[in-house]
């Protein structure tokens, strides 16, 4: 067996994540492990309950089923041990191993060893290495010395698992009956399945705890493989061996005159081998207390009660069951009286009077406390419903648009003015005139407006380029700058600050300002003409 | 798992053993606190006897939340085995999240004793019963903190190559784990690798020790 064939990815786990290891295996190899499984335990768990029906003794084939347990975990561990280097065997090649394989090693787990608590972790060192004697007990104490604890409560957790899946079968079946039926059909199947059961319904037991068992088992088996195979990870480095054969493998590709290197391959010994017989055999406290509680949950059913005596005849007796019930009341025997034998205080008078005072105070604060309780939080509950109301009341339009819109009228939005400014796209021929006729009209801002575009208009011509479309009056009044007339500047700078102050902050100049403006405007205009 | 910053998590699931192990912890420490609590409410009578269910609902429906969402996503039987639950993306569990997944338990112990729990994180690829996928959670092993030996203090020996960092981490590797190898081990595999030490058996096993204390500049 090479370590290169590996599947999967070595690291040393912690022993909880060498179980998560092997159980993952097990999912991923899921197919061929239960149809092996379900191949080599369907016909011996049918056989075993033919057989033991026949002679009436069906707990026999129970527990010979359980006893068989080892002897079928070797179905997922031959699978697993051979998927795990890549060569995963198919259903038929698994089956029929299991005539041959490992099968030395069974009489010892299947006598003493049947109860130990780490089957799981110990089963690969037999089936798997073959040793025996004291070369085995040594394996296993080195195996066992950090991963027993991990393997014994995973032993632990299966056997509660298997108990916990096969009640939880029988559960589902009650799960479908119709309530009003619930408790007579509950009552039925308690009397079938435990009090007196039939043959057929103790078959059908041991049915349900070969479902649990195969649900259960392979993942036992699995988390075992991996606590064995993280173990020996740990052991012997095995990710480490195979770092050093990939780096090994590199370096002698790159140094290509080196002698063929012959590297001492590790293998491992998988032919199974004698048994060692002189183990010492070990005592089971984890699976010998499960299986006390299987039997007695089979065998020491409580005592019938009259309710489940009389269930069927209960109802509709009428007169005469009037009268029974006066007989049955007038019965001694319905109020018995009993003697019972009590330990009483000696110092019954003092300790009393001390108890009952004691537990009234107490009482008596506990009650206060709890009313100082109750007022509080009674009071914190009204506030944070007044905190509640408030909030909505101040948030409820955006919390709750639908209400403001079906119940409160819109508010109006503030009026607005409207103006036509839309002005004649050609200027006129005499700005000021117009400008001047707008003004005394009451259409203050169009006068502006129209002073402004015949000013950024006479800009234009005194560049002699064109300001872009959509110019700010900062852009204009930076071009502004260039003009070498600076008195027609400073006339711009004064305009367009006109129009800023009466469009934007709605504060309009006064009659004499704006007739200056305009004499302004039209004495450059005559010295430069 | 990737952050923003480009550095690779390893979410590594916890399958169902471990996690039924941190059940069973939880709920003996709670059946504990419990039978502790019963004692000293039974002297209270029917106030007790209130007090007494709510505490029972309080252990059993917000223990696991408040435990998740304020300690880190670990309940003291988390802890113990070294678990914690996180979201999907490897964040912190938030209160919603965990209260789903603890919500959920409802249909995951149907119809006993967490049947559908147990057998959906057998069959699921993480390991995550309904409630985990609802919410979105995983339940994920915690580094432990004492995982680490250090290798042995030898001089350092000069590697005759230079050899890349996972190559470099393989020799370290060695080194640090060297102690729990028997020495026969630790020779055949130093005798993997002559191109490096220049030498078989425990001369080799010297040098790559010196070289992993170089690795790990050690002088």
């Amino acid at each position: 067996m090479r370590l290169e064939g590996l599947t999967v990815a070595l690291r040393p786990r912690s022993n909880w994540e060498a179980t998560d290891l092997g159980i993952a295996l097990v999912r991923r190899h899921a197919g061929t492990i239960w149809r092996a499984w379900i191949l080599v335990t369907l016909p011996v768990v049918v056989l075993l309950n033919l057989g033991a029906a026949l002679i009436d003794q069906v707990w026999i084939a129970t527990l010979l089923f359980w006893w068989l347990k080892p002897v079928f975990d070797r179905v997922p561990l031959y699978i697993l041990s051979r998927a795990v280097f890549g060569a995963t065997p198919g259903v038929g090649e698994a089956v029929r191993a299991q005539r041959s394989w490992g099968w030395r090693s069974m009489f010892g787990w299947l006598t003493w060893r049947r109860l130990h608590p780490s089957r799981s972790l110990l089963l690969p060192v037999d089936l798997l290495e073959g040793l025996t004697g004291p070369r085995r007990r040594e394996r296993v104490r080195v195996l066992q010395r950090a991963a027993s604890g991990t393997s014994m409560l995973t032993t632990l957790l299966a056997v509660n698992m298997e108990f916990m899946l096969s009640f939880s079968v029988l559960a589902l079946a009650l799960m479908f009956v119709p309530i009003e039926f619930f408790s007579e059909a509950a009552q039925q199947f308690w009397l079938t399945l435990f009090e007196n059961p039939p043959v057929w319904s103790q078959c059908l037991g041991n049915l349900v705890g070969w479902i649990a068992m195969s649900l259960i088992e392979p993942f036992y088996v699995g988390a075992g493989f991996g606590l064995y195979l993280n173990r020996r990870t740990q052991l012997e480095a095995w990710d480490v061996e195979l770092a050093f054969r990939r780096l090994a493998a590199r370096l002698a590709g790159t140094a290509a005159a080196l002698l063929p290197l012959l590297f001492g391959g590790l293998l491992l010994v998988t032919a199974a081998r004698a048994e060692e017989t002189a183990a010492t055999p070990a005592v089971d406290a984890v699976g010998g207390a499960a299986a006390e509680t299987a039997a007695e949950d089979i065998g020491d059913a409580p005592p019938q009660s009259l309710r489940r005596v009389f269930a069927g005849r209960y109802l509709g007796d009428g007169e005469n069951f009037e009268q029974s019930v006066r007989q049955a009341y007038a019965d001694p025997d319905l109020s018995p009286k009993a003697t019972q034998q009590v330990w009483e205080l000696r110092d019954k008078t003092r300790k009393e009077a001390d108890m009952t005072l004691d537990k009234s105070s107490m009482r008596l604060w506990i009650e206060s406390f709890g009313a100082v309780l109750a007022f509080v939080a009674e009071n914190m509950l009204w506030i944070l419903v007044a905190l509640l109301i408030a909030l909505l009341v101040r948030y409820h339009r955006l919390w709750l648009p639908w209400i403001s819109d079906r119940f409160e009228r819109e508010r109006k939005p503030d009026a607005l003015e409207v103006h036509d400014i839309a002005l004649p796209d050609p200027l006129p021929d005499d700005v000021p005139g117009a400008v001047r006729a707008l003004w005394q009209q009451g259409q203050p801002r169009a006068a502006l407006a129209l002073l402004y575009r015949a000013a950024v208009l006479r800009l234009d011509e005194a560049l002699g380029t064109s300001l872009p479309p959509g110019a700010t009056e900062a852009e204009c009044l930076r071009r502004s700058r260039r003009l070498a007339d600076t008195g027609y500047a400073d006339l711009f700078a004064q305009i367009v600050r006109c129009w800023q102050a009466a469009a934007y902050a709605q504060r309009l100049p006064s009659t004499r300002d704006v007739e200056s403006l305009l004499g302004a405007w039209s004495a450059p205009r005559s010295t430069s003409a | 798992m990737e952050t923003p910053e480009g550095i690779a998590l390893r979410l590594r699931p916890a399958g169902m053993m471990p996690r039924a192990a941190a059940w069973a912890i939880d709920f003996a420490l709670r059946l504990a606190v419990l039978w502790v609590f019963a004692i000293a409410l039974a002297l209270l009578g029917d106030l007790g006897v209130a007090v007494y269910l709510i505490v029972l609902f309080g252990l059993f429906w917000l223990y696991p939340i408040a435990f998740e969402v304020l300690h880190d996503g670990q309940t003291p039987g988390k802890r113990a085995v070294g678990l914690r639950v996180v979201n999907a993306n490897g964040t912190p569990v938030g209160w919603v999240p965990s209260i789903a997944r603890n919500l959920m338990r409802t249909v995951d112990m149907l119809p006993l004793l967490y049947c559908f729990g147990l057998v959906a994180g057998l069959i699921d690829r993480n390991s995550r019963r309904f409630g985990d996928m609802v919410a979105g959670t995983l339940v994920v092993h915690v580094d432990s903190p004492h995982g680490h030996s250090t290798a042995p203090d030898v001089p350092a020996v000069q590697a005759p190559l230079l050899l890349p960092a996972a190559e470099q981490g393989a020799i370290v590797a060695f080194a640090e784990r060297a102690r729990q190898l028997t020495p026969e081990r630790q020779q055949e595999l130093a005798n993997l690798l002559p191109q490096l030490t220049q030498a078989r058996g425990a001369v080799a096993v010297q040098r790559l020790l010196g070289m992993a204390s170089s690795f790990l500049g050690r002088q």
